[in-house]
């Protein structure tokens, strides 16, 4: 499966890097996630979120969790793009978009990986209250 | 040239972990390999305020998850990994 990961400080531009319906690499189907910081983080308003990583093992965690779940899930390309520093309200924080022969082996890639996102990969993020 | 082996672990600190050592990272002397309750009991000896994080923090061994029953060698780099919050 091909990969793109980044992990990057300051507002690196998700949308240029997302995967391009006209670049697919012969799948038929692609499913994109994007995480945006919420306003609103268990009853406190926030303003941002501020993210830290524990690098390069967050890039490498993320590749070893890519090829466990495509393992199960096979698929053609995935790219995961994750923000670090401060992430304003209502801007992306993560990307994750997958491209599959089928539909379901990308969603299944991209709902697994995020899961395993939230429990293995070093990453932190503290709430910026208003 | 120096061939004299490594006396030293590297410690980092994330996230709560950072704030609880007061710090992001340290060096601290280490001349045998330790086990992981040899490890705690020098971190604990150095950072008190650790000790109501340790069984929430995971360890991680140059850059990967150390497996249960791993030693950790002087001149590794050792972080402490509070449950993460990635997405």
């Amino acid at each position: 499966m091909m990969m793109v990961i980044e992990i990057q400080i300051g507002d690196f531009d998700i949308e240029s890097k997302r995967i391009g319906i006209s670049e697919r690499a012969g799948g038929g189907a692609l499913v994109e996630f994007t995480g945006i910081v919420r306003g609103m983080e268990e009853g406190r308003l926030i303003s941002a979120l501020r993210y830290e990583a524990y690098q390069p093992m967050a890039t490498n965690q993320i590749r070893r969790i890519l090829n466990e779940v495509h393992a199960l899930h096979p698929c053609i390309r995935a790219t995961v793009l994750h923000r670090t520093g401060v992430v304003p309200v209502g801007q992306a924080a993560v990307y994750v978009g997958v491209e599959a022969v089928h539909r379901a082996e990308a969603f299944a890639l991209a709902s697994g990986f995020m899961d395993r996102l939230k429990q293995d990969v070093p990453i932190w993020k503290t709430e910026i209250i208003s | 040239m120096n061939t004299e082996p490594p006396r030293t672990l590297h410690l980092l600190f994330f996230s709560i972990a950072r704030a609880a050592a007061g710090m992001e990272e340290t060096m601290i002397p280490c001349a045998e390999p330790l086990d992981e309750n040899g490890l705690w009991n020098k971190l604990l000896e150095a950072h008190p305020g650790l000790a109501g994080l340790r069984n929430r923090i995971r360890l991680t061994r140059n850059s990967e998850f150390a497996r249960s029953g791993e030693l950790f060698e002087p001149g590794d780099e050792i972080a402490l990994i509070p449950p993460v919050s990635g997405g």
